[in-house]
């Protein structure tokens, strides 16, 4: 009769005890490394979530583009314009986290964990100012009368620039809980995937507000 | 009793055929106008709707392209690095049996 293997060794092992190359301290074989796939499942879920969520940017641009290029007057007669010089401060605010989100990625990858920290809450700090003076600008905006049902004008913008903040303060909450684990010490050379996924969501976020900015406050 | 008069059911068959074809006749003879089958069929020319339609289809259609290829690209890459790196990793083990 045949018998379970696995059964039968941990009647004869307790599960701690049983010796895995590259798992629980030991180090990893150049076997193991050769079993990894070759791009990680969580960068992976990460890119497929990023291209859905570029494809619901992409149906928004398209519908801005009917409305924008048909009407010969844009801002229609009567609406408010939209700040410009504040939104190019703004622009900056976020262009910036992108770049101190990726001086936190290198230094956690060369285990440098105080220096990461910092990276990581001042790229917070820049995220939360960005949706702040979003913030500000739509209660202006709002008191100037500038409202979702003013036409596609005021629909247009609050859909598409709304969206983004949505994803921008998904993004900021991400990277409180990444940045709240790292205040812990969790992250080091080796274990830094919880900073890079975060990073490559926070990539996108910034990657596509110029062109929603160009599109909407410019053109 | 019980039993169907069928030349009843074919008289009054005919009857709805009749009746239906005229109803046809007489939405075709009301409605002689001409269907557009897109948004920009009714459009004159260099209207700014066409524009607009048209710059919205074409970049719709290519940016699933756009998103899909960047992806691909991607993975891509980071399969030749990892190839790369096993390639590596497979000519230092060579190098030390070879010593």
């Amino acid at each position: 009769m045949p018998s379970n293997s696995s059964a039968a060794v941990s009647r004869i092992r307790p599960p701690g005890s049983v010796k895995r190359p590259g798992f629980a301290g030991y180090p990893a074989t150049r076997d193991d490394e050769r079993e990894q796939p070759f791009i990680s499942s969580g960068r992976l879920a990460i890119l497929i979530v990023i291209a859905s969520e570029l494809m619901l940017f992409s149906g928004l641009i398209g519908s801005f583009l009917v409305y924008r290029l048909s009407s010969a007057f844009w801002p229609p007669p009567g609406l408010p314009r939209l700040p410009i010089q504040v939104t190019w401060v703004n622009t900056f605010v976020l262009l910036s986290s992108a770049i101190t989100m990726t001086l936190a990625v290198r230094a956690i990858r060369r285990n440098r964990r105080r220096l990461a920290r910092n990276w990581l809450g001042t790229t917070l700090v820049l995220g939360v100012t960005f949706l702040g003076v979003q913030g500000t600008e739509w209660v202006r905006l709002l008191s100037h009368g500038l409202r979702l049902s003013s036409g596609a004008y005021g629909g247009t913008f609050y859909i598409l620039i709304g969206c983004h903040g949505l994803h921008a303060a998904a993004g900021v909450t991400w990277l409180a809980c990444v940045s709240a684990i790292a205040m812990r010490g969790r992250y080091s050379a080796k274990n830094c995937a919880g900073v890079e996924l975060c990073a490559i969501y926070w990539y996108f976020v910034c990657a596509i507000w110029p062109l929603l900015f160009g599109l909407v406050y410019l053109m | 009793m019980g039993r169907i008069d069928m030349k009843f059911v074919g008289l009054k068959l005919g009857l709805k055929l009749e009746s239906m074809a005229a109803l046809v006749g007489v939405i075709l003879i009301a409605v002689p106008r001409v269907a557009h089958a897109c948004a920009m069929c009714g459009l004159p020319p260099g209207d700014h709707a066409t524009f607009a339609f048209r710059t919205s289809v074409l970049f719709m259609l290519l940016s699933p392209y756009a998103i899909f290829g960047v992806v691909a690209g991607i993975v891509y890459a980071s399969w030749r690095a990892a190839m790369k790196k096993r390639r590596a990793a497979g000519d230092a083990v060579r190098v030390q049996h070879a010593r």
